[in-house]
Formats: structure tokens, sequence, C-alpha cells
């Protein structure tokens, strides 16, 4: 028996809405291209044989970003992906603003789970409510995994060992603006 | 905190910029095409570069063990890995050509579908056809078939033939019985009204569509075939005027040839092979927005030329009954009465019925 499969039309329409969502929250979890990019397709082939009657497109987003994190999840199990790039190598790491990069750089030093919840959060701006959906954990687990990604970022981002407390209070002053 | 939102936006946005989405969609429409099409699966370069780099690490670990276990005499172990029963579909979604009915659910398979070929009782070989008003040196045939098609969650069908043939539109009903297509104009469509594929809904009545079939025959066969059209004989010679009166009269008397006329046989085989080879494919779109695809090939059995013999008679014997009777001398000849309301039920409830024990001459398959 032959696999059923989705229209092409149906998957042209979920890739144009959201492949940037998907892309972005693979990048945002691989940091890499390459394997964002692997991971897109992925996603959109299992959208291709999956049999989920969406309600609706905030349903199939959803749905995405759910199947987006698992197969992260499953790219960091795998031996082969434990490897890192440094950031700095990264070919466009110096265009970004000195403090921006360093709260990227430490958005990206989160565990996956933590920076999972911070992506949905800030870049795909859902709820608390709506995350615990995606991710299938309470609302509870989305605050404290926030609140622990906030707590981790103002440690990363304040240098404790300065001597100079003019400079400790600028980035501290700058962090609490930022969160 | 709404900074952090910003700067989240800011930085997202400048990775996005530096993405080609319209060259990494067309990628995975690529590999989603493969896919439909039943190719192998599709891997990512890297994927494929980490499969063979595992696959030669376990080969190599594989072959130490096997020196290892040869070299110490340990006996060794059979690879009893089971491989695990592919998981069960659970899928409501399903559909089958009726007239195959192999393959699905919820449906009888009939035990000749186990041949992967199915009789196809559905089909019938009509007669009568009228090259004049299309050009020579073809014979030309709509093919009754039963194009419905069950199954569930069905939200559309759309058929599909290729091969020598055609869809085309007939007016008349396959029972409203053979007699009834010589005078239907549909059945002599010029190229321009058939048509390659066609969408339905379910449950929509398909009696109305044909598989047109237009066979070229040679000019010699032609004349064959239409000899007393052209007033030649068959090979070539003129008939004379006796002749010509004698095969006028003759076209009324209700007498079967048990050796089929050469110009039947060589049109019912032109036709047939012709038919031969056509493939239907079938795509039903599911109400959740699936589709799947089915592909099942027509062809002729190899007797079925005695099974048409075999039908036309039974078909003659039938006709000869219902439309003629014999004359003060005893001679059948066609009557000159329209059939009563009683005796056209009679007749198609008679016709339904003709060829039952005929082994089918036509022939289904369904392509894997």
């Amino acid at each position: 028996m032959k696999q059923i499969l989705r229209s092409e039309d149906f998957l042209q329409r979920a890739m144009d809405k959201f492949s940037r969502t998907v892309y972005a929250l693979a990048f945002s979890q691989m940091h890499s291209r390459t394997d964002a990019e692997d991971i897109c397709q992925d996603v959109f082939l299992r959208l291709l044989e999956d049999t989920t009657v969406f309600r609706d497109d905030e349903h199939l987003k959803a749905w995405l970003l759910r199947v987006t994190l698992n197969r992260c999840h499953d790219h960091f199990r795998l031996a082969f992906n434990r490897r890192r790039v440094p950031l700095e190598e990264r070919p466009d790491a110096g265009e970004q603003e000195p403090f921006e990069d360093d709260l990227w750089a430490s958005i990206q030093a989160l565990p996956p789970k933590l920076r999972a919840v911070v992506h949905l959060y800030y870049g795909e701006k859902y709820s608390c409510t709506e995350i615990s959906e995606i991710l299938q954990c309470s609302c509870a687990a989305v605050h404290s995994r926030l609140h622990r990604a906030r707590k981790t970022l103002k440690l990363e981002l304040t240098e404790p060992d300065t001597s100079d407390e003019e400079k400790g209070d600028q980035t501290d002053g700058k962090l609490v603006q930022y969160l | 905190m709404e900074n952090l939102y910003n700067t989240y936006k800011k930085h997202m946005t400048k990775e996005l910029e530096h993405e080609d989405f319209d060259a990494l969609q067309t990628r995975i429409m690529r590999a989603a095409r493969k896919k439909q099409t039943g190719s192998a699966k599709t891997y990512s370069r890297r994927r494929v570069l980490r499969g063979a780099v595992a696959g030669a690490c376990a080969f190599a670990v594989a072959c130490g063990g096997i020196f290892i276990g040869s070299t110490v005499g340990v006996p060794q172990a059979s690879n009893k890995a089971g491989r695990s029963a592919s998981a069960a579909v659970q899928n409501d979604n399903w559909f089958c050509l009726t007239a195959y009915a192999a393959g699905s659910k919820n449906v009888a398979v009939p035990a000749v579908a186990a041949k992967n070929i199915v009789g196809i009782k559905g089909m019938d070989f009509g007669g009568g056809e009228n090259i004049a008003d299309f050009g020579h040196q073809r014979v030309i045939e709509d093919f009754n078939f039963n194009l419905n098609c069950q199954g569930q969650n069905l939200k559309e069908l759309k058929y599909t033939i290729s091969g020598n043939t055609k869809f085309s539109i007939s007016k008349s009903k396959p029972d409203e019985g053979s007699t009834a297509n010589f005078n239907n104009p549909y059945k002599y469509l010029p190229a321009e009204k058939t048509f390659s594929s066609f969408t339905a809904k379910p449950g929509e009545d398909l009696s109305k569509y044909r598989i047109h079939c237009v066979a070229p025959i040679t000019a010699k066969e032609e004349l064959a075939l239409h000899s007393e059209k052209y007033g030649k004989k068959p090979d070539g010679t003129a008939y004379t005027p006796e002749e010509m009166k004698k095969i006028t009269e003759q076209k009324s008397i209700w007498v079967w040839d048990p050796t089929l006329p050469a110009c039947e046989e060589i049109e019912q085989n032109r036709l047939n092979q012709h038919m031969s080879g056509t493939i239907i494919s079938i795509t039903a779109t599911f109400n959740d927005g699936t589709f799947k695809t089915l592909r099942y090939q027509l062809s002729v059995a190899k007797d079925y030329l005695e099974g048409v013999r075999q039908l036309n008679k039974e078909d003659f014997e039938l006709e000869k009954s219902f439309f003629a009777a014999p004359d003060a001398n005893g001679v059948w000849r066609t009557k000159m009465t329209a059939l009563t309301e009683k005796e056209k039920k009679d007749y198609n409830a008679a016709l339904e019925k003709v060829g039952e024990d005929i082994p089918s001459p036509y022939c289904i398959s369904e392509l894997k």
C-alpha cells in the first residue's frame, strides 16, 4: 500500500507561511545554517507524511514548532552533532553591536531547553500558556525555564571580577534594561 | 523587556536575511516530489556522509568480530537482531477502484485478485463504428468501463489516462445495451473532444465516461472491413450487381457465422491490441488534504479473441431472440415493430447475464 502524502499545494502554502519560523527556531537551537536547513527539510517532509488534521494555521504552526524542537533534540542526541563551532568563528559575528553580540552569545550558550523557551517567548512572542502547549509541559515549567534563562543571562552578562564598579553598573544597567 | 524582544527580533531578522528561502523551499519541494514518486528516501548530504562513515565503522567492527571469533574458535552468534515489524498505519483514509477492489481495507478482495490481475466484467466491447466520418484507415471504439471507486474520507478523485487511449463522454449508459451505441453521436468524437484527465466528486455518476480508442488499420484491412461500403471485395475486386443485391438481402437475415467474419476479427484485434496497456491513474484527495495515487493497467487476456467470439455469439443469440422473427419461409428477419416496455426490461435483464460464464477477455492489474 502506497504511503498517503499531503498535496504539493498544501506543502507549498505551509512553507510560504512558516518556513522562516521553522528555520529561525532551528537556527536558534542549532547555531548552524546547514543544520537548520536540514532540520527545516526534515520537518516539512514529516508534514508531508503526517496525517494530523489541522484546525487552523495556528495549530499547524504549533505542530511545526513542536516537530522542529523534536528534530533538534534528535540532532543533539547524535554523537556527530555534539561538536560546536565557536561563535567567534562565525563570519558575521562582528557585524553586531558589542552588547547585542554578547547577549546573543549568552542566549546561544543557554541549555537547549531554556533556549527554546527564550526563542518562543521573545522570538515568536508566544505566551507562557501557549509555549507550555507547544512544549507539552506545564505552564509553571515554562515560567521556571524563562526565569532560569533570565537569571543565567544576567550572570553571564554581569562581569563579577571587574574592579571598575562603574563599568559593572553600566553593564548591569543595560541588562536590566533588556530583561 | 521590550528591548529584548526588539533585540531578538533584530538579530533574527539579520540572520534570516542571509538565508535563501527560495532555494531552501525548492530543495524541500524536490525532496517531497521524490517521496511522492516513491523514490529512495532523501537525506541531507551531511547525513549521507555520516551514514557512510557509520556503515564503514559497523562493517569494520563486524569484520573484526568475525576475525577474532574465527581466530579463537568462538562459535559465531547467529544474527537474531530481529527486524521489528513496521508499525501499522493508523489512517482511515483509503480508496480503490471498485472493478479491482484489491488492496483496500474494508473491501472483500476477489480470489483472482491474489494473482494481482482481475478480469473486467464491466468492460464491454460494443461494436459498430463509422470510419467514413473520420477519415480512412482507422477503427474507433468507446469501451465501457466502470470507473467508480470506493473509499473513505474521499474529497475528490482525479482520473488520468495514458497509453493509446483517451477518455470521452457518452450520453448512452452502459445498461442501454450495445444497440443503443450504434446511433450514439458521442461515439465518434473528434480528437479535440477527447481528454486525458478529469476530476470527479465521490458518488458522482461516472457511467458516461468511456475509454476512447482509435486504432490505425491498413488500407487492405479497411477494404476488408468495409468492402460492402466501397462496393469491392476484400481482395480489391469489385462486386457484381448480383453479389451486391445478395449482400443487401442478407443484411436482414439472422445467421450466425461461427467463425467470425474476417473484418470483425481485424477490427477487434486492432482495437484490443491498441487499448491493451492503457494505464488509468487515480489520485484521491482526502478530506484532510492528504492524497494517494493508484495506477491500474488494462490489458487483454491471452485468449481474449476466443472470449470475444463467445460473447459476440451470446449477444447475437440474445438480439436475435428479441429483435428478429422468422418470416413465412422460416428465415429469421429483423422485426419491424419496436420492443414493448416489458420486452425492453427483459432484454436488459438478459443482457446483463451475457458472458457471465465466459472468462473476461479483458484484465486489470494494479501497478506498484
